[in-house]
């Protein structure tokens, strides 16, 4: 692809949620720029204790990326070597910008395949190695069935990353999408407690582990921060020894922001 | 069907969880009398209800019955004249319960089906008026598509009777149904999802029903004990019939937290000392 038709076809579209380089310093516009750093920390956050977990690369491994949005954890999962990638997402748009991408950055066809649809309606049948669910869990009103889909894909790892209710015990907060325009099938949506999120995958056989907040540069992390958004890495029979644990915060919830407050000054140091 | 026959049928089953009274003097044993008035109570509270929205018969209206058990609530719909019953249940004992139930009562087999099925992969293909949610809600971890069962056959009224959470906000509890064998459990996982009273509202909204938490008009709590303290409560759900003749169970009010402290019966601390 020419610099600019790639350039024209990056420009057609309105919104980047992910800032994708290519070759010849083209870029996609983000809106904030505070937002690179963004997509930065969360790769640091999540995806490099996957890449750890599975011995620095993800070669020889099958990909499901639930909610794939414009295809960058897909990418990062292609870059870092894995055999296939299969992005779910219920917005052409998505799947437009997605398949764009990876044709501009020159990934061979036969490594991925876009599909658009309701994650609740897809007849999954291929198996997986890895899922990611990056962002969907707070946004569905099925916390149950999104399970089912990942355990269908009989994958030993998940990362979860998901808005989490600060509620000390098991529960799904009701909640609703400020934009509607998110919504997989229901402006209504239940969005769990860490508690939830762990009792749920334990059901699923999955044990969730909440990765520590090791953030280097919080700019634009304001939900991580406040404790509203967590990762897990989800192992079903796979050692996970080696991974850094977020402690679970304090039951009063002033003394839980106290905590983390003090804990990031210790960090900072 | 002769006395004899009922009898040895009935004591076929190792347990009943209703009790039915046929000719000639033959019930079904309940592990518990105290059961007996807890489900007159329940009738009395949320199924005359719904008969007093429907003019006091259910007469040219079908009903679904989620979680039949031994098909009680179908039994007391076919008896207040309702065209048709579907009883869905997912084990066999109970079905074969129901069907023993409505034999001896010698209900037309016209009017009623009994299916075994796991209501969120059974295909609900027929169109129904009144859905009945008795005592199952508690033991999902689906609500939201329990209400899209509701939308599917096109309810126009919902009775639910469910445990409910304290919580004054709009949440679900996420608990455990441990013993999957216990006959009343789900039968797909422990994991369960126990509403609010707000969330309950609030997801009835989403499907558009219009939902009126029953006041309770127990005449006598024995066995009741989960009702009485507001564990429990029964909803009726309507899409377009108006709710506004049914007594209304008023939120309990919010207490300051040290109430709990003065008030001996809530003292958890002291008790668990003694």
């Amino acid at each position: 692809m020419q610099a600019e038709e790639l350039q024209e076809r990056i420009a057609a579209y309105p919104l980047w949620h992910y800032q994708f380089e290519f070759e010849g310093g083209i870029r996609t516009p983000l809106v904030d720029r505070a937002r690179v750093n963004r997509q930065r920390q969360r790769r640091q956050y999540f995806f490099e204790p996957l890449l750890r977990l599975t011995g620095g690369t993800l070669e020889g491994r099958r990909v499901l990326d639930l909610g794939c949005s414009s295809g960058f954890w897909a990418l990062q999962a292609i870059e870092a070597g894995a055999d296939f990638v299969l992005g779910l997402d219920g917005r052409d748009t998505y799947i437009e910008q997605a398949k764009l991408v990876f044709e501009a950055k020159g990934i061979d066809p036969a490594r991925y395949r876009f599909d658009q649809a309701n994650v609740f309606e897809y007849d999954l049948q291929e198996r997986f190695d890895v899922v990611l669910c990056l962002g969907l869990l707070n946004v569905v009103a099925k916390p149950v069935a999104l399970f089912e889909l990942i355990s269908r894909s009989q994958a030993p790892l998940v990362v979860l990353d998901t808005g989490i209710s600060r509620a000390p015990t098991k529960l799904f907060e009701l909640s609703r999408l400020l934009e509607t325009r998110n919504a997989i099938d229901y402006g209504m949506v239940l969005v769990p407690s860490r508690r939830a999120v762990i009792d749920l995958a334990g059901q699923f056989g999955f044990d969730a582990l909440p990765l520590a907040l090791d953030i280097a540069d919080w700019t634009s992390m304001e939900d991580y921060r406040r404790g509203e958004r967590l990762a897990f890495m989800c192992a079903n029979g796979v050692t996970t020894g080696a991974l850094a644990l977020e402690p679970e915060p304090h039951r009063n919830a002033w003394v839980a922001a106290a905590q983390r407050r003090l804990r990031r000054r210790d960090r900072g140091r | 069907m002769d006395a004899q026959e009922l009898q040895r049928r009935i004591d076929g089953f190792s347990r009943w969880h209703y009790r039915f009274d046929f000719d000639g003097g033959i019930s079904t044993p309940i592990d518990d009398n105290v059961d007996m008035n807890r489900h007159e109570q329940r009738r009395r509270y949320f199924f005359d209800a719904l008969l007093r929205l429907c003019d006091g018969s259910l007469k040219g209206l079908r009903v679904l019955d989620l979680g039949c058990n031994a098909g009680f609530w179908s039994l007391q719909a076919a008896e207040a004249g309702a065209d048709f019953v579907c009883g869905v249940d997912g084990r066999q004992m109970h079905l074969e319960q129901a069907q023993l139930v409505f034999e001896a009562k010698g209900i037309d087999p016209a009017r009623y089906r009994f299916e075994q099925a796991n209501i969120f992969e059974h295909d609900f293909r027929e169109q129904f008026d009144v859905v009945l949610c008795l005592g199952l809600m508690y033991h999902i971890s689906k609500p939201v598509e329990l209400f899209e069962i509701f939308d599917a056959v096109g309810a126009e009224l919902v009775v639910i009777d469910t445990s409910v959470s304290f919580a004054p906000a709009s949440h679900f509890e996420v608990s455990r149904d441990r013993n999957m064998d216990d006959p009343r459990n789900a039968v797909d996982y422990e994991i369960v999802l126990v509403p609010t009273r707000g969330a309950l509202i609030e997801l009835a909204a989403e499907f558009g029903y219009e939902t009126v938490p029953l006041a309770h008009n127990m005449t006598d709590y024995t066995g009741m004990s989960d009702y009485r303290i507001r564990r429990r409560l029964a909803f009726i759900c309507a899409r377009t019939r108006s709710l506004a003749a049914l007594p209304r169970e008023q939120p309990p009010p919010l207490e300051p937290w040290w109430n709990a402290l003065l008030n001996p019966a809530r003292r958890g601390w002291q008790r668990a000392r003694s």
